[in-house]
């Protein structure tokens, strides 16, 4: 087709939207057919993305699904001035913009339908890397002012709003856009809040493109809280909200004391409504996951229970924190996802819609209140919830339950035609409803809005009134308003997204069911249907894969290195059997080492395939520090080596939690703040270090902080109180370090000195263990405190000690091996009658027999002639009498199984070169069994 | 009896793998039944149950095998050249199954066993805990005690180790 047929056709939808009534349906088919020849004639543009989400309003408005007729129409205005840039005059989409209500949801933040979709895989799959640059330079440009990392990132900003541009990515285009503009002003101060709130909102964006989480605010929403007033705080900081009562009194202390002195209700407490603010985010977040499940499958139960639960909770919160808005319309949420739960109504069509825009009205009423809470008040009711509560009530009440008849229909059909089509209703009675929905509902008109919110004067508005008609163009009454600086685009925005608000027109699926036309279970069915995939839309935007990389579930990839280290075993059985060794021949010798050198390749390949570089947690807890910092008011700098480093992708995982921990109290209570600093002679600036780097075969991560480090007096006067220590008992500085790790130690409260350092902190303990690893303290008052974290290279192969025991082996984990020795008699002692002790460079360690832990026979006796394996667990030294040494081994750890784990002295199996299993011992397990055993075998022995 | 107890014993007919243990024949389900192994080296798991004999390796994977004899409290014998392992999957109360072994004397064949050949276990008193017996099969003169395999080695009494081997002591 030619240009001119697509500028027609423009023309002729330009003045057709401004005549279009939306009670015309002859005319708004019209629209339709030409809208959605816009879309053909430009597919694969911004232009035909916006022509696509345009039909598909006008399509709902058909349906009276688009809320206020009159401001759908509105935006369809403003869409077909967007197109007409974009398409005839070759404007770039970043010069324009598209109406963001043209989607249901943010679709205009969707790709181009009809966009190469390898083009976008490959961009989506290009951004985590490139935002992780962008937040390590952001952290860097914040801490040095860089010039360089400021040209970086401004860099990084223009590619990305052009590819943004150029896959239709609409909102990440705009964002980046205006974040170029907002750095090149010179918002210095807050540049880097910007620059971290931008990568945080582009990362969100990029995993809802890429199908993988909920869409985020619009840009818009997100930019506004940079535009003007500047002493609005950035929303992640508000994310980062660390609810204890000390960082809240420090806040307090650095916004001056005014947070206290606000007009927030007395009693009211922040720290607990930060706390919530966080948690109701995240509640959200999951529920918007679950409603789009719902979307495909309303009847889904765990989904609705999960809803449910999040809507429950945050009105739970809400009430007990007096934050009645919140509370109310989360209870409203509640009742009507209460009622799809217990099966008495179907989570579809109007009452799928209330759950989301519920779910979107908390999150901007939690929004609001985090803002408003920054600076120090209450935000001001919000006008817009009465109509959206009665709408959900509405909802809840509506649609009867049914099982659903089956509707066959392409998705996206219209309503009207999936009901004919299955025989639900007559094609009469589907026009005669359509009909119905024409008396136009009561709307307020934009300049009355604008007028009403004390934005513009009457007098602007009649003025702008009276240009609109004047000119040709017919232009928008928004747009002739923000062109003659009456008002600001972002409230001309705010007031046609109200007057979007209180949808008045009833739906035609609800006009058939009233009059008995069709079944309420039909209709419900139909819309089903309808919602199964629209064409384009958000659903295709779904669709795009991300392929870089395989994704692969861990399971299969530890299968793969059993079975590697099987073949290991195999071959190693094969390649020194006797018989072969017998027959010298130069091939078959070739050959096996071939075999054995693929082998051994394959083994690299196989650990290879699970190590990751630790760098990406690193760069977490740098943000994590600058977060804490800034809202604690301290000044700390975060160094991090050997980042490099490789760990096992699953240890790499669990220890973000472990660390997160660490590094909150180090930067929280560890490092104490500038005044008090300088009074110890320190420099003002608190430094966290972490390191990570192999030792010994292991990986040791080391968080180092130099604050107050811990009070060992207070955690032992705290220890003895809780009769953790006995009195009487003197345990080394060690043990005492040790006892923070004990569940519920230390509660800030308490230990005011070591004020919060056991918070969390058997949980730290808890995952590394998990990992196979060990935690270890280093302290100094005054000084600071280390924390070192020992973590195996894999989880899946560990070099084994096998020990021999009468006829049966043992393995012990080369990493708790000391050293062994075969003791001589004068060292072997008997304290008191009650056990054995070896004498080991002038050290008396306890001394074990494996043969009695283990009720094994055959072994040998005389401690002389036998081997003592000296094992460590956690810092503790211990002698285990084995009969032999049998040698090292690499060996591939196996589950006991589910009915054998957990048996004492035992953490696990491997299978031996001869096809046997071999038990792997758990040193520390042992060395509890052996002490708990003690006693009652003496008791047996001198019997 | 009433009519439920004839009804649950009616669903309970289906194939049963036989094997003897002590001259006594005993009946599996064969739809538990995964394969069935020769004897091979077993790895004794100290302070295990008695009857849990060990860990073996069936093809890489590291699972239980318990010494039926010594679980149902006879008395042990040397194992013999028809001495085998039957492995089954075990339901866990919890959910989940278990791959286990359990050594038999001997296996002997397949039944196809009809719901009124199936008669409830009798009462022998507290003496005999009858809580894993399905019922009584009657074939061909023969009576086959069918065993509820989920109820003999629900993984508690096995993982009940620690325990067991800390009071023995």
């Amino acid at each position: 087709m030619q240009p001119e047929a697509l500028t027609e056709t423009l023309e002729r939808l330009a003045e057709a939207v401004v005549l279009a009534d939306a009670g015309d349906l002859p005319a708004l088919a019209a629209l339709h057919t030409d809208f959605e020849k816009v879309a053909e004639l430009t597919v694969g543009s911004g232009a035909g993305a916006a022509a696509r989400a345009a039909a598909e309003l006008v399509e709902k408005l058909v349906l009276g699904d688009a809320g206020e007729p009159a401001s759908a129409l509105e935006v369809l205005g403003r869409a077909v001035t967007g197109i007409r840039m974009l398409s005839c005059e070759g404007r770039s989409p970043a010069e324009v913009e598209l109406p963001p209500e043209l989607g249901v949801e943010p679709v205009s933040s969707g790709p181009v339908p009809g966009a190469d979709a390898a083009i976008l895989a490959e961009f989506l799959s290009r951004q985590p890397t490139v935002l992780q640059e962008f937040e390590a330079l952001a952290l860097d440009f914040e801490k040095t002012g860089s010039a360089e990392a400021l040209a970086t990132i401004k860099r990084i900003l223009h590619n990305l709003k052009g590819e943004a541009a150029l896959l239709g990515l609409n909102d990440v285009e705009h964002l980046c856009h205006r974040a170029e503009d907002l750095l090149g002003n010179g918002i210095a101060g807050r540049a880097a809040d910007l620059l971290l709130g931008a990568k945080d909102w582009l990362g969100r964006s990029f995993a809802h493109v890429s199908g993988s989480g909920p869409a985020p605010e619009s840009a818009d929403a997100f930019l506004a809280g940079f535009n003007g007033a500047k002493s609005r705080p950035a929303e992640a900081e508000a994310e980062a909200t660390v609810p204890t009562g000390e960082v809240e009194a420090e806040a307090g202390g650095a916004a001056g004391g005014e947070l206290r002195t606000v007009p927030l209700p007395t009693g009211f407490d922040v720290g607990l409504c930060s706390d919530f603010i966080a948690e109701s985010r995240d509640h959200l977040e999951a529920a918007d996951v679950h409603l789009l499940t719902l979307e495909t499958d309303p009847e889904n139960g765990e989904a609705l229970a999960a809803v449910f639960r999040a809507f429950h909770t945050i009105k739970g919160v809400a009430g007990f924190l007096d934050l009645s808005e919140i509370g109310r319309l989360a209870h409203e949420a509640e009742n009507l996802l209460d009622r799809a739960r217990k099966g008495e109504l179907l989570l579809a069509g109007a009452a799928m819609d209330a759950a989301f825009e519920a779910g979107d009205a908390l999150k901007r009423l939690i929004g609001s209140l985090a803002e408003a809470l920054g600076q120090g008040a209450m935000p001001a009711p919000d006008a817009s919830l009465p109509a959206l509560m009665a709408r959900i009530r509405a909802s809840a009440s509506g649609e009867a339950l049914g099982s659903a008849a089956k509707v066959e229909a392409q998705p996206g059909q219209k309503l009207g035609d999936i009901l004919v089509g299955s025989g639900a209703a007559t094609k009469e009675a589907v026009e005669a409803a359509a009909k119905k929905q024409q008396e136009p509902p009561a709307k307020k008109k934009l300049g009355d809005l604008l007028v009403e919110s004390a934005v513009v004067p009457r007098r602007s508005v009649e003025a702008a009134l009276e240009m609109q008609t004047r000119d040709p163009a017919h232009p928008k009454l928004g747009e002739v308003l923000v062109s003659s600086g009456a008002a600001s685009a972002e409230d001309v925005g705010q007031a046609l997204r109200r007057q979007l608000e209180p949808a008045a027109a009833p739906k035609l699926g609800e006009i058939l069911v009233r009059e008995g036309q069709a079944s309420a279970r039909d209709v419900a069915a139909a819309l089903r249907a309808q919602k199964g995939g629209p064409a384009g839309g958000a659903n295709a935007a779904q669709a795009v894969q991300v392929k870089e990389t395989v994704k692969v579930d861990a399971d299969r990839l530890d299968r793969l290195l059993d079975t590697i280290g099987e073949l290991v075993i195999a071959e190693s059985m094969v390649s020194q059997s006797d018989e072969l060794r017998g027959r010298t021949s130069a091939e078959l010798e070739r050959h096996l080492g071939q075999l054995d050198k693929i082998t051994r390749e394959l083994q690299e390949m196989g650990t290879s395939l699970r190590m990751v570089p630790v760098k990406a947690t690193f760069q977490k807890m740098a943000r994590l520090v600058r977060d804490v910092a800034k809202k604690a008011g301290k000044q700390v700098e975060f160094v991090t080596t050997g980042e490099e480093t490789e760990l096992d992708k699953s240890v790499v995982d669990l220890i973000g939690d472990p660390l997160v921990h660490m590094v909150r109290n180090a930067v929280d209570h560890g490092i104490e703040p500038a005044e008090e600093r300088r009074r110890l002679g320190k420099p003002d600036s608190g430094r966290v270090e972490l390191r990570a780097f192999h030792k010994g075969g292991n990986i040791h991560i080391e968080m180092a902080d130099d604050g107050r480090g811990l009070q060992r007096d207070a955690i032992l006067a705290k220890a003895r109180e809780k009769g953790l220590v006995k009195p009487g008992e003197t345990p080394s500085d060690h043990e005492i370090y040790n006892l923070i790790f004990q569940p519920g130690f230390s509660t800030a409260k308490v230990i005011t000195d070591v004020s919060g350092r056991g918070v969390g902190m058997d949980v730290v303990k808890k995952n590394i263990e998990a990992l196979r690893g060990a935690v270890e303290i280093q302290s100094e008052p005054g000084k600071g405190t280390v924390f070192t974290i020992r973590l195996p290279l894999t989880l899946a192969i560990i070099d084994g000690m096998v020990v021999r025991l009468g006829a049966e082996r043992y393995i012990i984990p080369t990493l708790s091996v000391v050293r062994a020795v075969r003791p001589p008699a004068e060292d072997v002692f008997t304290a008191l009658g009650k056990g054995e002790m070896l004498r080991l460079q002038n050290e008396l360690i306890p001394l074990f027999r494996l043969d009695r832990l283990f009720q094994a026979s055959g072994s040998e006796q005389d401690a002389t002639a036998a081997v003592a394996v000296i094992v460590e667990d956690e810092g503790r030294r211990t002698a285990i009498l084995t009969d032999e040494l049998l040698g090292q081994q690499q060996i591939v750890i196996k589950s006991l199984g589910e009915s054998m784990k957990g048996t004492p002295g035992l953490s696990g199996a491997a299978i031996m070169p001869d096809g046997t299993v071999g038990l792997i011992l758990d040193v520390g397990g042992l060395v509890k069994l052996a002490n708990r055993g003690a006693a009652p075998e003496e008791a047996e022995a001198a019997a | 009896m009433g009519g439920k107890e004839s009804v649950a014993l009616t669903e309970r007919a289906g194939k049963y793998l036989t094997f003897q243990l002590k001259g006594e024949v005993y009946g599996l389900e064969i739809l538990k039944v995964q394969e069935i192994i020769g004897l091979m080296k077993v790895t004794r798991v100290p302070r295990a149950p008695e009857f849990v004999r060990g860990v073996i390796n069936l093809r890489g994977k590291v699972i239980p095998v318990v010494d039926l004899r010594l679980k149902f409290g006879l008395e042990a014998t040397a194992d013999t050249e028809k001495t085998c392992i039957i492995v089954v999957q075990v339901a866990q109360p919890a959910g989940g199954k278990v791959t286990m072994g359990i050594i038999v004397d001997e296996v002997s064949e397949v039944l196809n066993i009809a719901g009124d050949q199936i008669e409830p276990a009798p009462e022998f008193g507290a003496a005999v805990d009858t809580a894993f017996i399905l019922g009584m099969g009657k074939v061909a003169q023969k009576v086959v005690m069918l065993l509820d395999v989920d109820k003999v080695l629900s993984s508690s009494q096995v993982a009940a180790v620690g325990a067991v081997a800390q009071n023995a002591q």
